[in-house]
């Protein structure tokens, strides 16, 4: 009895080899499909993480370039660079040059590839690229700080200063901004191999001071949009007083051993440029404004 | 009899072990996925929500500008709360905070400004509109714009736009804080 139980149970718990061959290979079938599978899906994440990141990238840098093109042409009260006096700025430099003379063409706002200032010809920079010059005043007043170079304003008239007590004589409420100048590159020089986004800034003691602004930029270009006989004209030069700006970016990251690019695109609105030629009232030629030199 | 109980009782424990095991791996896998795609859903509300946001705070300056170009204010050092408005998008506060006065207003003729200037009324008043957005999970804006008018009663309507500038929060509080704050409909229309 016990025999038979135990020869029909052996029977019943085998597989013969056929069974096994075949659950085995489809099991390392299905195996080999999951594993692919996963591996793919690593692979586009890992993909996916690096394109978000350098969409990021681009994202930061337009955002800083956007507030600074906003921005442009804001002098604390108002927005009329004519009236500010530039001559008490101090000698501002660049690599031990004085290039005080470029650096307080406040009339000019925005500079899109114009500039001869000896800091802004780098060998590092890459050819096609633009150079953007941007100047304003900081958004908030500052605390007067002689190490800066800052404006003194009230709504009609103001002048450059690098002074901790700064003149208001003859001036109606009055308050100090910082002077902010920022000339932004693109630069082939890098650690990582990668083209960045730098700039110029002016920084303490009146020195301009190269600044990182976002590793892995290879493209940056700006356009300008002025109204002409009432459309839109797009221009990659500054010529009268533009609404909107362009930027575009290109923004790269490494994955593996290919390199992914993300080409980014931003219209900004120029909220402090007039938007039609100013009628000319140059500073000191109405009888309220006052003279080229603060008055004493 | 009893020998296939005990074999077949094996074969049960371990097909549940191999179940739970690759059932809380797959459950693991989805959980993961699921909260990467909540972050990335995420990051796209919140940018979405600071457009949003910069977009009301522009569109509550051109409301404020609009208001002024309606009805003169008065010419007092007040901050006054012109508008607040609720959309499904979110919210915006419009208000207008007064600056400070300077001299003649040189745009109008010669003639208006010495007959006024006699009067005293010749004065140049420089505000700021202040309009802050909100469009929930901290994506908050404000920005102000400066706008003045001369005090002339003529001149209502004709206000001058000037400066724009981006507002920290805390500058914005500062700036609210001081005077009392008082509503359009208790001044403006007046």
């Amino acid at each position: 009895m016990n025999l038979n139980c135990c020869q029909t149970q052996r029977s019943q718990s085998g597989v013969s080899l056929v069974e096994v061959l075949i659950s085995t290979s489809i099991g390392l079938f299905l195996v080999a499909g999951s594993l692919s599978l996963y591996a793919n899906i690593r692979r586009i994440e890992s993909q996916a993480n690096v394109q978000l990141h350098i969409q990021e990238s681009a994202t930061f840098a337009l955002d800083i370039i956007s507030h600074d093109l906003r921005m442009a042409n804001f002098w604390g009260l108002h927005n009329d660079p004519r009236h500010l006096v530039t001559g008490n700025s101090g000698v501002i430099y660049c690599r031990n040059n004085d290039v005080t003379a470029w650096a307080v063409q406040l009339i000019q706002a925005i500079e899109l590839n114009g500039s001869l200032a000896p800091c802004m010809n780098n060998p590092d920079s890459i050819d096609g690229a633009d150079r953007l010059t941007l100047r304003h005043a900081s958004a908030a007043p500052a605390a007067p700080d002689p190490r800066y170079v800052q404006i003194h304003t009230d709504h009609r008239w103001g002048y450059l200063h690098k002074n901790s007590a700064p003149d208001t004589t003859g001036m109606h409420n009055p308050e100090n901004f910082q002077l902010l100048i920022h000339s932004y590159y693109l630069s082939d020089n890098s650690l990582t191999g990668l083209p960045e986004l730098r700039r110029w800034a002016l920084g303490s003691n009146a020195t301009m001071r190269n600044e990182m602004v976002m590793q892995g930029i290879s493209e940056f270009e700006v356009s300008f949009a002025y109204l002409r006989t009432g459309s839109l004209v797009w221009k990659n030069i500054i010529d009268g007083h533009p609404l909107l700006a362009r930027v575009t970016l290109t923004a790269l990251g490494a994955h593996g051993t290919e390199t992914l690019e993300h080409k980014a695109s931003r219209i900004i609105a120029l909220k402090n440029l007039p938007a039609s030629e100013p009628p000319d009232a140059p500073l000191g030629s109405d009888s309220n404004s006052p003279g080229s030199t603060p008055p004493t | 009899m009893r020998g296939r109980v005990s074999g077949f009782e094996r074969s049960t424990g371990i097909a549940l072990v191999a179940c739970l095991i690759i059932l809380t791996t797959l459950t693991l896998i989805a959980i993961n996925g699921n909260d990467r795609s909540i972050v990335n859903f995420r990051l796209v509300d919140n940018q979405q929500r600071r457009a949003h946001s910069f977009m009301l705070a522009e569109v509550g300056i051109e409301r404020g500008i609009s208001l002024l170009n309606e009805h003169a204010p008065s010419f007092d050092p007040t901050i006054r709360k012109l508008e607040r408005v609720e959309r499904s998008e979110g919210s915006y506060e419009v208000y207008l905070v007064y600056k400070n006065s300077d001299l003649l207003c040189t745009e109008n003729n010669n003639k208006v400004i010495n007959e006024k200037s006699d009067t005293g009324r010749t004065q140049r008043h420089h505000y700021e509109i202040v309009s802050s957005a909100d469009t929930g999970r901290s994506a908050w804006t404000a920005h102000a714009r400066a706008v003045s008018l001369c005090e002339y009663p003529e001149t209502a309507g004709s206000i001058k736009v000037g400066y724009w500038r981006p507002l920290r929060k805390a500058e914005y509080k500062i700036l609210l804080q001081g005077t009392s704050t008082k509503n359009a409909e208790d001044d403006i229309s007046k």
